[in-house]
């Protein structure tokens, strides 16, 4: 195995390791982890925005005219106009000129918000309310089992689900008596779609963790076992290295704790 | 480049959106909403809750949300892979969980009858 991939795993076993010490309490390695990924995510950003976002849709088009010029001798001389609306936006951090930054700010608000909301209106609400009123399938109306998307059954009971759920957001007239009996009923189908998110939010992480310790196991596999391709001896040095680490990080905090008791007792 | 000549989506048979983050409501409200192409997505397990209301609506023809859809494509393509191996876990892992939602709920219910009585 080449170095490089040695020192990358090496080193992503260690970060995992780091962010998990977190489970004891927040230490070095954690912030080193946290820093780490912040800075690393930022950066990264900042790139992709550059070469994907900057460079194709500015600098290029721009490219046959002259910065002495102000790019003013280009064939698209109008690209320089947004150009100089985002930079104004930076002037969001001085005290004195913030208010300059309200204008180009405003133009994206209403560009974006004139694009976004008839597409959010369309997708999100319409075509969702297309769907749910719907016709029942009577044809098959039990189909393969009860979670049969496909079957009539489903198809009433989410028809029933949105109306009730619509009668609990209704505030105008008290939750009692018949209406406060179907408000009940659509708290009930709210609460089974949140237990369902959280439930596939509990399989992500747990899926998370998971890969997690799979690429640790193979990087422990790498470090001990001889037979694999992928051995190298650097694997066991980097891994006593990260123990001995650990063991030298977790006697300074016991000196500490043994300090602090004998000061208490001491008083 | 994999996208040359491409200049429309009438040359493109369908989308594939295989992402984490909010990538996939810009596919399906600027792409398939304005342009009607088939898309299908590939997501993280916390986001698939949301979005299968739009699988419901026909708005998308394929969801793979999480590890389980992953295995499901895994068994449907008939290559097992981490997918699969890691759903086993995943059995466990739930298992435990539900156990301790259910020892969480027997300790509050019993923590109520203890303060009634305590009331009376």
């Amino acid at each position: 195995m080449d170095f490089g991939t040695f020192l990358w795993t090496t080193l992503a076993a260690f970060l995992t390791l780091a962010t998990f010490s977190f489970l004891y309490k927040d230490n070095p390695f954690y912030r080193i982890a946290e820093h780490l990924v912040v800075g690393v995510s930022a950066g990264y950003f900042v790139i992709i925005l550059w070469h994907n976002g900057l460079v194709p849709n500015l600098f290029q088009r721009l490219a046959d005219g002259n910065w002495y010029l102000l790019w003013l001798n280009s064939t698209k001389p109008w690209y320089v106009i947004p150009a100089v609306l985002g930079a104004l936006m930076w002037t969001r951090f001085s005290r004195n000129y913030s208010w300059v930054s309200r204008w180009p700010l405003a133009l994206y608000i209403g560009i974006a918000t004139g694009v976004a909301i008839p597409l959010e209106m369309a997708n999100r609400v319409n075509r969702q309310l297309f769907a749910t009123m719907s016709g029942v399938n009577w044809d098959n109306f039990w189909g393969l089992g009860f979670l049969d998307p496909t079957a009539g059954f489903s198809h009433v009971i989410i028809f029933i689900g949105a109306i009730a759920a619509l009668f609990y957001f209704f505030f105008s007239k008290a939750h009692t008596g018949l209406f406060g009996g179907i408000a009940k009923f659509g708290i009930w189908i709210l609460m089974i779609g949140f237990g369902a998110t959280f439930g596939l939010t509990v399989m992500g992480r747990i899926s998370l963790f998971i890969n997690r310790i799979q690429d640790l196991n193979d990087w422990g596999v790498a470090a001990f076992d001889s037979s694999n391709p992928n051995h190298t001896v650097w694997f066991q040095v980097a891994f006593w290295l990260l123990v001995l680490g650990v063991v030298a990080y977790a006697v300074v905090e016991m000196v500490r704790f043994l300090a602090r008791r004998s000061a208490a007792t001491s008083r | 480049p994999m996208m040359q000549g491409v200049q429309n989506y009438d040359q493109i048979a369908c989308v594939i959106d295989v992402s984490a983050g909010n990538i996939t409501d810009a596919w399906i409200a600027y792409g398939q909403g304005r342009f009607g192409f088939p898309l299908a997505v590939g997501l993280t397990g916390v986001m698939g809750a949301d979005y299968y209301p739009y699988l419901n609506s026909g708005q998308i023809f394929g969801i793979m949300a999480g590890m389980h859809g992953a295995a499901q494509y895994e068994k449907l393509a008939e290559n097992p892979g981490r997918g699969r191996d890691g759903m086993r876990i995943q059995l466990y892992a739930h298992i435990i969980i539900i156990l301790f939602i259910i020892m969480g709920n027997v300790g509050y219910f019993m923590s109520l009858r203890d303060r009634k009585k305590v009331g009376r």
